[in-house]
């Protein structure tokens, strides 16, 4: 039977051409990865066989295997990171795969304006990702000392008799937490955007629960910048400064790359 | 670049990874349709919490193959008692 595809990125041609793609070990670690050139675009792909690979045996294995998951997903990033390393490239979804050459030609012919578009953009850039976390032990004390709404409530309730005061300090606490998240936020925005000024696109992602992070504290803040190479440097210089600012007020800055535009790639 | 260089050479986590490759990337669709389920529900089953792409380089260029299921046993086992 005939081999499938899989595609793990698009490449242009003369990148290539001036520096040929080293020996890398396809999806299937037996096969190998090569290109196939669709005019002007190397698509970088390995075959599979298409009986152990079929779309019924992939899809079981991600649903109950999930060491083969882990590896397998693993060795897909590993591949991109190693082209990345060379070249300006549209990455691809996990598992984007096709029947046979013919047919990746053909979805590709269809796109291939917008591909070169892509490539063209992504030239020089580098994808990173900034994500916070809050200690929020740390900011609730700050807020509960400085914050000008408890403090106005704090003073509000001192003056009223004492049978009232108790309840009234009772509610307090609430609104500490709903200061407290309206300050988080305002401090994450804020350190976006001073990263954000150095970038030429940015995405918010969606925050992770503990349970996913495996961390004490809440992930406040995830998004990604695509940056110019020759700003990624003052970038990070901007993110030390933020960091030393946040440290006192329980937050942690982290940030990973560079990526390959995995979010600044699709069309 | 020493900012750069220090946090290039920094152990990227495995929901990192997951998150980029799962989620996104969708500049063409394949033949095959493979559905996956969330980032969440991935991240969860595979229960490592605790685990990183260190680790797996590690065990896949000690045993020159896969990790190992002792050694996947083992992480099982830490991740059950940290979680517990």
């Amino acid at each position: 039977m005939e081999p499938f595809i899989y595609l793990y990125a698009f490449i242009p041609e003369e990148e290539v051409e001036s520096k040929p793609l080293a020996n890398m070990e396809g999806f299937d670690r037996q096969n190998n990865i090569y290109t196939v050139t669709i005019d002007g675009i190397k698509a970088v792909v390995c075959r599979l066989h298409s009986e152990e690979y079929s779309e019924e045996v992939i899809q079981e294995k991600i649903e109950n295997d999930m060491e083969w998951l882990q590896q397998k997903a693993y060795y897909h990033h590993q591949t991109l990171m190693k082209l990345y390393e060379e070249y300006t490239l549209i990455p691809l979804k996990f598992c984007t795969i096709y029947q046979n050459e013919e047919s990746l030609r053909q979805k590709v012919e269809e796109k291939l304006d917008d591909m070169r578009e892509i490539l063209t953009q992504l030239k020089e850039k580098e994808e990173w990702n900034l994500k916070i976390y809050c200690n929020e032990e740390s900011l609730k004390k700050i807020v509960s000392q400085d914050n000008p709404t408890i403090a106005a409530k704090k003073e509000e309730i001192n003056q009223l008799p004492p049978g009232r005061q108790f309840f009234e300090r009772k509610k307090i606490d609430q609104l500490i937490m709903d200061e407290l998240d309206l300050e988080k936020d305002r401090i994450c925005e804020v350190a976006h955007e001073q990263l954000n000024q150095y970038a030429e696109d940015a995405v918010i992602k969606k925050n992770w629960s503990k349970e996913m992070t495996g961390r004490k504290e809440n992930m406040a803040w995830n998004s990604v910048f695509l940056l110019k190479k020759d700003q990624v440097e003052p970038c990070l210089e901007e993110l030390e400064q933020a960091e030393k600012e946040l440290e006192t007020k329980g937050f942690t800055l982290e940030i990973t790359g560079p990526w390959p535009a995995y979010h600044f790639a699709s069309f | 670049m020493p900012r750069k260089e220090s946090i290039e050479n920094k152990e990227i986590a495995l929901i990192d990874i997951l998150d980029v490759i799962l989620d996104k990337g969708i500049a063409i669709k394949g033949d095959l349709i493979i559905s996956i389920a969330g980032v969440d529900l991935v991240y969860l089953d595979l229960r490592v919490l605790i685990s990183s792409v260190e680790k797996l380089v590690q065990s896949y260029e000690g045993n020159g193959a896969v990790v190992s299921s002792q050694q996947l046993d083992k992480q099982r086992r830490e991740l059950t008692d940290a979680t517990e």
